[in-house]
C-alpha cells in the first residue's frame, strides 16, 4: 500500500469514527430530552406488572395533554431499574409504582414530598375521599405523605367449587385440611393437581412463605430487627410447603403469579393461594376456562379457629424527585387516573382506596371477592417489612429455603442458612448494637 | 488505538478500580477496602457453587455442540437433497436474539403445555419438569444452548470441509480407506485447528451465558443453574454491590483467560507441529 494510500484510509477510518460518534451522540441526547422535541410532554412510568397496574396504565394514557411511556416488569426487575435510576439522580421516571419499600426510597432523598401538592391540588383529585389510613400507613414517612394509595390487595385461598363438591370437601379452615384436600383432588395421570403455589425464588417465594410463616406465628425480623426465619415455626412453614408440593404441578418451583394463575384458569390445580387482582381472570370466558367454578376463602390457619396471616399490599403512585416535568402535573395525572369513576370500574381488580367506592353496595354486590378480601385483612393479612434489606436478601435468601423444598438442604438447614444471609446483611447495615 | 482505548482498555481499567471499593449503589460514597472484595468472593460458598455450574453447563453444552455441529456439516457435505434449503433452515437459530431464545426455550420446556413434552407424551414417555425441575433445569438451559450455536459449529466445519483439498481423499480411496477411515486420518486432520477454534470460541461464549439462564429459570430453582455472570447481575443489580460485583468481573476475567489460554498454547504447538 503506498503512503498516500495509506493516509487517505486513515483519514477516512477517522471520518467514519467522528461520523458514529456524532450519530451516537444526536441518538443519546434525543433519548434524553424527549420533551424539548415533543409537542405534548412525556411522562415516563415504571411498575410491576399485573392487572391492577395494567388498567391504571391505561387510565393515565387517556389523560389529556400528555404522552405516557409506560414500562410494566416483574417486580423484582421493576425495582432494580427504579433503584440504579435513583441511585444516580436520574430523571428517567416520573412515576413510579412504590409500596413496602416506600419508606427506603424516601429515607434516601429519592421520592418528592406531595404535601405542598396536596395541600393546592387537593379539591382537584377529591384528595379527601383516599382512605387516610392507607395514606397515613402506607403512603408517608416521617409524617410527610410520598406517595398516593392506588390500590390495596391481599392474597386469599381460590377453590374449585364444583370440585370440591363433587368431592364431599368444604374449603379447609387448617393447614392439615388443605394438604388432605389437595390430596384427595390430585390425579397427576389426568393433570389435575391439588394446589398451586407460588415458588419462584424472589417476591414469589417470598409471598408465600410470608403467609405460612406468619400463619404458624413467626416472623421475619423479631422487634429489635433480629432475623428469626429459624425457629420452630419457620420449620413448620417449610415442611408444609414440602408437603403440599407433591400434590402441585411438577414444575411447581419455577411458578411466579402468572403460572400459578395460568394454572387455576386452566383448570390444571383445583386450589391455591393466590392474590386478589387475579380473581376476575377466573371468570374471562376468554381465556379461563374455569367460568363460574372458583370461589373465594379466607386462606387456612395453623389449628382450628387460629388466624391465617396472608400477604396483604398496598400500593402508592409515587413522584420521583428528580423528575424534570411538573410536579403539579405528574399530581394531577396521578390524582385524576385514581378518580370515582375509575375505581368502580377496577374494583373487581383490588380493593379501591377510595371511601365512597370501598363503601358503595353496588360495588360490593358486583365484585364478589371484595367482601373475601375485607374478610381476609380482618383475619390477619399483614405487610411485609420494609426496610431495604428485605428486598436486597430477598432473591439469595429464597433460593436457599428453596433448597429446604427440593431436598439439597435439610429444612432445619436451609432455614440456618437463610437466617445467616439475611443476618449478615444487617449486621454489616449496622442494625445490631455491638 | 484509540478506539481500543475507549471501549476496552477505559472499561477494564474502572472496572478494576472499583473492585478494590466498598461500594454500596444508593450510597454515593465508596470507601477503599483493598483486597476484601476479593476475599469475599473466594471465601462465599455461592461463588464456588456458581463455578461448579459454570463448568458443567460449558462442559456439557460445548461437548454436545461441537459433536453434533460436525455431524451435521458431515450430512451437510454428502450432498444431501434439498442441501440448500437444509443448510438455511440449520443457521436460523443463530439468527435469533438470545434473549428471544430463552422465551422460546421457556414456552416449549413448560412441562404442562410445552412441546417438548407434547412430544416425549406421544412416544409414551412422561416428561420431566424441566424448568422447574431441580434435576432437569441445567439440562433444559444446555439444550436451549445447543439448539441456538450449534450452527455456527455447523458453519465453521462445513466451511472447513470445502477447503479440504481433493488429492488426499483421491489417493484414500485409490488405496481402498474407507468411509470412516479416510474420515479419521484424512479429513479430521485438516480440521483440528477449526474445531479448537470452535471449541475456544464457544467455551468463552458459554462460561459468559445469561440470557437463557435470565429468562428460563432466574438461576433457579435453587442456585442448580446459577453461573457465574448470573451470580453477577444479582450482586451488582439485586444486591447493589458494585465494587464486589467488579472484584467478580475480574475473577471471572482471570479464570477465562487461563482457560482460553490452555486452548491457544494448544493450538499454538499445534502450528510449530509439536503434535
Amino acid at each position: 500500500m503506498t503512503r498516500r494510500a495509506w493516509r487517505f484510509g486513515r483519514r477516512r477510518g477517522v471520518l467514519c469514527l467522528i461520523l458514529l460518534v456524532g450519530a451516537s451522540a444526536l441518538l443519546i441526547a434525543r433519548g434524553a430530552a424527549p420533551t424539548a422535541w415533543a409537542a405534548e410532554p412525556t411522562v415516563h412510568y415504571i411498575s410491576h406488572r399485573f392487572p391492577m397496574l395494567e388498567f391504571w396504565v391505561k387510565k393515565m394514557g387517556e389523560y389529556p395533554g400528555i404522552k405516557l411511556e409506560a414500562e410494566l416488569i416483574p417486580f423484582d426487575q421493576a425495582l432494580e431499574k427504579m433503584q440504579i435510576h435513583l441511585s444516580q439522580g436520574a430523571s428517567t421516571y416520573d412515576i413510579m409504582a412504590t409500596d413496602a419499600f416506600l419508606p427506603t426510597f424516601a429515607e434516601r432523598g429519592w421520592l418528592m414530598p406531595l404535601d405542598p401538592l396536596i395541600a393546592k391540588l387537593r379539591q382537584a383529585v377529591e384528595w379527601d375521599d383516599i382512605d387516610p389510613i392507607l395514606v397515613r400507613d402506607v403512603c408517608s414517612y416521617k409524617g410527610k405523605v410520598y406517595g398516593v394509595p392506588n390500590l390495596a390487595i391481599s392474597m386469599f385461598f381460590f377453590y374449585r367449587k364444583d370440585l370440591f363438591d363433587a368431592a364431599g370437601l368444604k374449603p379447609p379452615s387448617t393447614m392439615d385440611e388443605w394438604i388432605a384436600a389437595a390430596k384427595a383432588l390430585t390425579v397427576a395421570d389426568k393433570k389435575q393437581y391439588g394446589t398451586a403455589m407460588t415458588l419462584k425464588a424472589g417476591d414469589g417465594f417470598q409471598n408465600d412463605f410470608t403467609y405460612y410463616l406468619r400463619t404458624y406465628g413467626g416472623d421475619w425480623y423479631d422487634k429489635d430487627w433480629k432475623v428469626t426465619i429459624d425457629s420452630e415455626a419457620g420449620v413448620k412453614a417449610l415442611t408444609t410447603m414440602k408437603e403440599l408440593m407433591k400434590y402441585a404441578p411438577p414444575n411447581v418451583l419455577a411458578f411466579h403469579n402468572d403460572e400459578s394463575t395460568v394454572a387455576m384458569q386452566q383448570g390444571l390445580t383445583a386450589m391455591g393461594l393466590l392474590w386478589q387482582s387475579r380473581a376476575l381472570a377466573m371468570d374471562n370466558a376468554q381465556v379461563s376456562k374455569v367460568v363460574g367454578k372458583v370461589s373465594f376463602a379466607v386462606p387456612p390457619a395453623a389449628t382450628k379457629g387460629g388466624k391465617s396471616h396472608a400477604r396483604l399490599a398496598v400500593g402508592c403512585y409515587s413522584i420521583s424527585a428528580f423528575t424534570k416535568n411538573d410536579p403539579e402535573l405528574v399530581f394531577q395525572v396521578i390524582g385524576k387516573t385514581l378518580s370515582k369513576a375509575n375505581m368502580r370500574e377496577s374494583a373487581g381488580l383490588a380493593t379501591p382506596t377510595r371511601l365512597s367506592v370501598t363503601k358503595d353496595p353496588e360495588v360490593m354486590q358486583k365484585f364478589r371477592f371484595i367482601r373475601a378480601a375485607a374478610d381476609n385483612v380482618q383475619a390477619g393479612a399483614r405487610l411485609v417489612p420494609s426496610n431495604p434489606e428485605f428486598s436486597e436478601a430477598m432473591l439469595q435468601t429464597t433460593q436457599t429455603l428453596q433448597k429446604g423444598l427440593t431436598g439439597e438442604l435439610t429444612i432445619p438447614e436451609a432455614l440456618k442458612r437463610a437466617q445467616k444471609v439475611m443476618s449478615d446483611l444487617m449486621t454489616e447495615k449496622g442494625y445490631y448494637k455491638k | 488505538m484509540t478506539v481500543l482505548a475507549v471501549i476496552l482498555v477505559y472499561p477494564l481499567a474502572y472496572s478494576l478500580g472499583l473492585s478494590f471499593y466498598n461500594y454500596y449503589l444508593p450510597v454515593p460514597r465508596t470507601t477503599f477496602v483493598g483486597l476484601e472484595n476479593f476475599r469475599f468472593i473466594l471465601a462465599d460458598d455461592a461463588f464456588w457453587e456458581a463455578l461448579g455450574v459454570t463448568a458443567r453447563f460449558t462442559g456439557a453444552a460445548v461437548a454436545i455442540e461441537v459433536v453434533l455441529g460436525i455431524a451435521v456439516a458431515l450430512l451437510l457435505d454428502a450432498r444431501i437433497p434439498c442441501r440448500r434449503f437444509v443448510n438455511t433452515v440449520v443457521l436460523l437459530p443463530m439468527a435469533i436474539t438470545p434473549a428471544v431464545a430463552g422465551l422460546l426455550m421457556r414456552w416449549m420446556f413448560e412441562s404442562n403445555w410445552g412441546l417438548v413434552n407434547y412430544f416425549l407424551g406421544l412416544a409414551g414417555v412422561r416428561g420431566p419438569g424441566w424448568t422447574g425441575d431441580p434435576a432437569w433445569a441445567l439440562w433444559s438451559i444446555i439444550l436451549a444452548d445447543v439448539w441456538q450455536n450449534t450452527p455456527f459449529v455447523i458453519l465453521v466445519v462445513y466451511a472447513g470441509l470445502q477447503s479440504v483439498p481433493v488429492e488426499p481423499l483421491e489417493a484414500a480411496m485409490v488405496d481402498g480407506a474407507s468411509r470412516a477411515q479416510t474420515l479419521a486420518h484424512v479429513v479430521f486432520p485438516f480440521l483440528r485447528p477449526l474445531v479448537l477454534f470452535v471449541l475456544i470460541i464457544r467455551s468463552m461464549d458459554a462460561f459468559r451465558i445469561f440470557d437463557q439462564v435470565f429468562v428460563m429459570t432466574g438461576g433457579g430453582p435453587g442456585t442448580t443453574t446459577q453461573t457465574i455472570t448470573f451470580y453477577n447481575y444479582v450482586m451488582a443489580f439485586r444486591q447493589l454491590r458494585m465494587g464486589r460485583a467488579s472484584a467478580l468481573g475480574v475473577i471471572t476475567l482471570l479464570i477465562l483467560s487461563l482457560v482460553i489460554g490452555a486452548w491457544i498454547y494448544l493450538l499454538y504447538r499445534r502450528e510449530k507441529g509439536e503434535w
